[in-house]
């Protein structure tokens, strides 16, 4: 009698763990994909809405405690600007020239044109897993591997693709690397994420790194383009007596306040 | 409190789980509402809801998880079990120390084997993780402790 009762009370709670354990027992056979993609099809008008409610608010209570970083940011950001601008006129100086040599030489119009789906972001699976689910998945043409930017800036790169929907595994990740290349000393290495933040691993001791030098994708493995901006070298973190360089290196992107990505589809 | 209603909310939670709860991340770190909640329900003496809780909140985030299916369910569950039987055998009286450390501990717990099943070793973020956790845990008990001396009063 007692054990009847106590099944009654728990009855839900073990139909539950019988599902769990009937899930755990089929997830080889793949059901899972089709299951999280209906799934996160369905928080998604959630996920959105609540990204921009209550995920415009946070944010915002929070830089006014961080009122001090916010007036050093800005100073840093005017000069920066000013730098660039004149980097961008002798920039546009240097294409206008360009583009005279390239019709004197016959060279054909560049064809190498990239395809950007923008994909906003609808949640988060993991507390652990820096990686986010957008909204387009292999319907829209996306594939495993795609790189995916923010603000012009490589923020991460596609792990798994659903019907509907995708998972972003970000740069800041530990498992996410990505070949790169230093733009000044034309070093390359590997971008790795971690607790200690973006680290440039493996690049070779006779390359002289140049501090502040912009960090860009090298395209090496052919999926990711080269040339993507990752972000600025900040220090160099080897020890003396390692076969290789470690740099450290700082994006311009606020990882914890994205919204929106580019996913850059590589036309075939 | 009617069980369906009760139920509805707790899948509710898990949908804010995976939703809502990445813009409350703190070095990244996202503290998980169901594990916390589930243990705060059992300590404030709400046995039946800390199952119900840990068994439909880990249904929902399983679908959608990363993990092999019946990974959130299972452990929490099983954490639920495991604090029961600790309270039974060795607790004699509950207070906020208690939450502290239960939910500190079993927060750390699942970090680790969360970091193991993502091929990883747990890092010291883990500590953030675990002490966020804990801090939500303790505005959640106090909450729930408030509410239930009321309804006593009321009744």
């Amino acid at each position: 009698m007692r054990k009847k009762n106590v099944i009654n009370r728990w009855r839900l709670v073990i139909i539950i763990l019988v599902i769990a354990f009937l899930g755990l027992f089929f997830s080889p056979t793949g059901f899972t994909r089709p299951v999280r993609n209906t799934t996160w099809q369905i928080l998604q008008p959630i996920g959105k809405g609540l990204r921009l409610s209550v995920g415009r608010i946070f944010p915002f209570t929070r830089d006014v405690f961080q009122f001090g970083r916010i007036i050093r940011q800005n100073s840093s950001l005017i000069n920066e600007n000013l730098n660039l601008q004149s980097q961008l006129a002798t920039m546009m100086e240097m294409q206008y020239e360009n583009e005279i040599l390239k019709k004197e030489l016959g060279f054909m119009k560049n064809t190498d044109s990239r395809k950007v789906i923008p994909g906003a972001i609808i949640g988060q699976s993991s507390g652990y897993l820096r990686s986010v689910t957008i909204d387009k998945g292999t319907e829209d043409g996306l594939s495993v591997g795609d790189a995916v930017i923010s603000q012009g800036v490589l923020a991460g790169v596609l792990t798994e693709t659903r019907k509907n929907n995708s998972d972003v595994t970000l740069i800041t990740d530990f498992n996410s690397l990505v070949p790169v290349v230093l733009q000044d000393s034309r070093g390359t290495g590997l971008l790795r994420g971690g607790l200690q933040g973006l680290v440039v691993e493996e690049i070779p001791l006779n390359i002289a790194i140049k501090n502040g030098e912009n960090v860009v994708t090298s395209g090496l493995g052919g999926q990711i383009p080269a040339g993507i901006l990752v972000g600025k070298s900040t220090e160099i973190i080897s020890k003396e007596g390692e076969i290789f360089q470690k740099l450290a290196v700082l994006s311009p992107i606020d990882f914890s306040q994205l919204e929106v990505l580019f996913v850059i589809k590589k036309n075939e | 409190m009617n069980k369906f209603f009760k139920i509805l909310i707790f899948i509710l939670l898990g949908i804010l789980q995976l939703t809502l709860m990445p813009i409350f991340s703190i070095k990244g770190m996202i503290p998980n509402l169901i594990l916390i909640g589930s243990i705060v329900l059992l300590l404030a003496d709400f046995e039946e809801d800390a199952f119900y809780l840990a068994a439909f909140g880990g249904l929902v985030l399983d679908l959608a998880g990363p993990f092999f299916f019946g990974f959130h369910t299972i452990f929490f569950i099983g954490f639920i079990f495991l604090i029961r039987f600790l309270l039974q055998k060795i607790v004699t009286e509950l207070n906020m120390l208690l939450v502290v450390i239960g939910v500190f501990i079993f927060s750390l717990i699942f970090g680790v084997l969360e970091n193991l099943f993502l091929s990883r070793l747990p890092g010291l973020n883990i500590l953030i993780y675990s002490f966020y956790s804990t801090i939500l845990g303790l505005l959640a008990f106090t909450f729930l402790h408030k509410w239930h001396k009321k309804e006593q009063v009321v009744s």
